[in-house]
């Protein structure tokens, strides 16, 4: 990676959006990735909340600049407004229920073709605490002993109603690993699961991101847009330098 | 029955009721809620006749249901149609008046709890706060079936049901095609007062989905399910509901105003004027407003632009709902009917925090997405459950966040660095007054509205009833102020001429055993005070004035007068 010294002291800002059916925890991942804290029975978002978190690299600073979105149906129409310029995406899905990760792919599709071509994205999955104990798939040992692991931890503060039994746990999951894994590979995304009211993933997903981002771009765009030469392929999708042009604005 | 109407009172005529007419009166009322509902129609113009309906032939027969077929219902609407006729033209019972209001505190008189239901068009249902009684099963499905029945029986002969008064209770029914909203509310509770809910209430739902987006939806599918489009905010309108009959500044239609030193407040107003390098990019915005809680500190905006009332009460409800509260910064879409119904805005919302003096507040203070993390290191100068809670609102036409987060961004760093946020917390938290502070004897409590300003202001409400420095449980004092707000309210009613009196009063002087209670009018201004039921009639006028005094002597404090415009 060919950094400037630039890049090291100065974050390098990063916009980032949050997608994903209702109630699927948007706003829990974020709450935990930004202050590290969970709340149960969370209140709905209301179009959507911005919010900011430093994620920090061995060689350099990123700037997540969050936008956690509304996942219910009447805000889908201005979800443009909100994944407009972003560089990365992550769209979640409950594993507890099918129909979030089919809604999760029609995210992935606008995202693939509408949003800024260079967007890394992640799918997620979401509420693995509901279901820890259970191997979750043939062929990912390794993954489920740690989450074997966490299990011990978790008895201590899960609800009694979630963990009195392992077969009930079990058959919550209704959103098999492998599959949503082979479909994110199909699809060219990151994929991991996560637990937002564990913590579980939640850092690991954010750094992923971080590595995969095309910072040079980013840097390169920069100097290009101060210059006044843009690259003429990437500049408009990465240009984060672009806040005032009025005349861009609604996109809904 | 108590039918020499006092509301029929010309102006400038104070009326005094004893609470010996109250009790004779509403127990007379309550005779009817045995034999039959009573219904009022607005078909003859503004004086509402009242009519009895029989319940004799069974009420099942009349209630629809849905899983019917369309003959069966045909067939249920028209009797129940007739049956309408039949109870119609039984003749007409006098309206109740004044004197039915009751006010007994020894009596366990408690006010039963409001209930909204909101159907479409199609008779079907959109929202209801009632609670879900399991046992009943199906229930609100029926009575959604019975509603939307009498409304269309009406809608065909070209008429609109108003009400239905069944004491303890009074149903007002507000057609807002293509929604239907009912409402159940206290029968003490004038009409008015309940449409004013209702209107309310469909401000809310125009906020989230528009005008034009309900028409579109319920016109192309007339079967649509429009509790998909509303999921979420169920929290939002419940706790709205809940809000509306506690607010003098709704049923005022004015704004609430926090109580704030000129200075400090011209202070807030000049860090909200945009920088003029900006002006031009902010040609959308619409207003910039910073609240206290639910009350309003200052407003700035463009020229062309006016502030209706209803509107900032529906943005303090979006606002004010947890997800908006829990987050260092939103942006979200909002209707706010009153300025345009069809038309989506957007509204950036930032709940403010004190700079730490700290690390934080030395390397970047100027984000605003920093916030959250020094929510936890200001936790103990904002936190606690009665910390005023700053909000800066910026309403604007287009969805350009950024622009709106620079400027945001300038305002807030504005507000912090001059010390104004912070004295703003202080003052926001001494900002309260008791009704002692005016010094005038026998005044329990009051609100004032001025007129030209649409803004009101009270003290707060210690208990008025005997000896009002006494303890008295939080419960206690919650009914004392349900009775005497529902005499606000009558009050209220009756100065404005709303339940069809025969014309507008200037005063209203209504006195029971615990506490009487006099509304005046005048041009630039509007009040109510509750008052020591042993003092003269005499004496309230001197009170009042007395008030209208110190509220003159305040009034640089009190209201917002100067909003900055830009």
């Amino acid at each position: 990676m060919a950094d400037t010294s630039d890049a090291t002291q100065k974050p390098i800002q990063v916009k980032l959006v949050l997608l994903g059916e209702a109630a699927v925890g948007k706003s829990s991942v974020v709450m935990r990735f930004v202050n590290n804290e969970f709340q149960a029975n969370k209140e709905p978002t209301i179009g959507a909340a911005f919010l900011t978190q430093k994620c920090r690299l061995e060689d350099r600073v990123l700037r997540y600049e969050i936008w956690d979105t509304a996942g219910q149906e009447r805000f889908h129409s201005l979800a443009p407004m909100y994944y407009r310029n972003a560089q990365a995406a992550v769209v979640v899905y409950d594993i507890t229920k099918a129909a979030s990760l089919e809604k999760a792919k029609s995210w992935v599709k606008e995202l693939q073709r509408q949003a800024n071509p260079n967007i890394v994205i992640a799918l997620a999955g979401n509420k693995l605490d509901l279901v820890t104990g259970q191997a979750s798939t043939p062929g990912t040992s390794a993954a489920a002993s740690s989450a074997d692991d966490e299990d011990e931890a978790d008895d201590a503060t899960a609800t009694p109603g979630e963990t009195e039994e392992e077969a009930g746990s079990e058959s919550l999951r209704q959103v098999p690993k492998d599959e949503a894994m082979a479909y994110a590979t199909e699809a060219g995304l990151l994929f991991t699961e996560i637990s937002a009211k564990t913590g579980e993933g939640i850092v690991e997903l954010f750094t992923d991101i971080a590595k995969k981002i095309p910072i040079e771009h980013i840097l390169a765009s920069r100097g290009a847009a101060a210059g006044g030469a843009a690259n003429a392929n990437r500049a408009p999708a990465v240009n984060l330098n672009e806040t005032s042009d009025p005349k861009n604005a609604c996109a809904c | 029955m108590a039918s020499a109407s006092p509301a029929q009172v010309s102006s400038d005529q104070a009326v005094t009721i004893e609470p010996s007419g109250v009790l004779s009166s509403s127990a007379s009322i309550s005779e009817f809620s045995h034999g039959g509902n009573i219904i009022s129609n607005s078909h003859h113009g503004s004086s509402d006749h009242v009519y009895l309906m029989e319940d004799s032939s069974g009420s099942d027969g009349a209630t629809p249901n849905l899983m019917r077929s369309p003959e069966e219902v045909a067939a249920d609407a028209e009797r129940l149609r007739e049956q309408l006729k039949k109870s119609l033209s039984r003749g007409r019972e006098p309206r109740t008046d004044i004197r039915d209001i009751p006010y007994d505190p020894s009596h366990e008189q408690k006010f039963p709890p409001r209930q909204f239901f909101v159907l479409t068009h199609a008779g079907k249902p959109v929202f209801t706060n009632r609670k879900i009684d399991e046992t009943e099963g199906d229930d609100i499905t029926n009575l959604i079936g019975v509603m939307h029945a009498l409304i269309s029986v009406f809608e065909d002969d070209q008429d609109k049901i108003r009400s239905i008064i069944a004491p303890p209770v009074r149903i007002t029914f507000t057609i807002r095609p293509p929604l239907y909203y009912v409402c159940v509310t206290p029968f003490a509770e004038p009409e008015s007062v309940a449409r004013i809910y209702l209107e309310h209430l469909h401000l809310l739902i125009l906020s989230v989905l528009t005008g034009s987006q309900l028409e579109r939806i319920l016109t192309r599918h007339a079967n649509y399910d429009l509790r998909r489009l509303l999921s979420g905010t169920t929290t939002m309108l419940e706790s709205y509901l809940d809000h509306l009959p506690r607010s003098f500044a709704i049923l005022a239609s004015s704004l609430s105003t926090l109580r704030l030193d000129s200075g400090l407040r011209l202070r807030v107003a000049d860090a909200l004027v945009p920088p003029p390098n900006m002006k031009t990019r902010l040609k959308d915005i619409l207003y910039a407003i910073v609240f206290v809680d639910d009350k309003v500190v200052t407003i700035a905006r463009p020229k062309k632009h006016t502030v209706h009332p209803a509107d900032m009460h529906i943005l303090l409800a979006t606002i004010g709902s947890p997800a908006v509260k829990g987050s260092a910064a939103s942006w979200l879409p909002i209707c706010l009917p009153r300025f345009n119904s069809n038309g989506l805005l957007h509204a950036y919302a930032s709940y403010l925090q004190l700079p730490s003096n700290s690390a934080a507040s030395a390397s970047q203070p100027a984000e605003a997405g920093e916030a959250p993390r020094e929510n936890e290191e200001d936790a103990a100068l904002t936190g606690g459950t009665h910390a005023p809670a700053v909000c800066l609102v910026i309403v604007s036409a287009s969805g350009d966040f950024e622009v709106v987060r620079q400027w945001a961004d300038v305002a807030t760093n504005r507000l912090r660095d001059g010390e104004t946020l912070r004295q703003l917390l202080k003052a926001a938290q001494r900002s309260t007054y008791s009704v002692d502070e005016l010094g005038i004897p026998g005044l329990r409590h009051f609100f004032f509205k001025s007129r030209p300003n649409v803004q009101v202001t009270s003290p707060i409400f210690n208990g008025i009833e005997a000896h009002a420095h006494d303890e008295r449980d939080q419960v206690e004092l919650e009914d004392e102020w349900e009775r005497l707000f529902n005499l606000y309210r009558v009050v209220w009613d009756a100065i404005h001429a709303k339940s069809g009196q025969e014309c507008t009063l200037k005063l209203q002087y209504v006195r029971t055993e615990a506490v009487s209670v006099m509304g005046w009018i005048t041009k630039s201004f509007e009040i109510y005070i509750a008052l020591s039921p042993r003092l003269p009639k005499s004496a309230a006028i001197g009170a009042a004035n007395a008030v209208v005094s110190w509220v003159k002597r305040e009034e640089a404090k009190l209201f917002l007068r100067d909003a900055p415009v830009f």
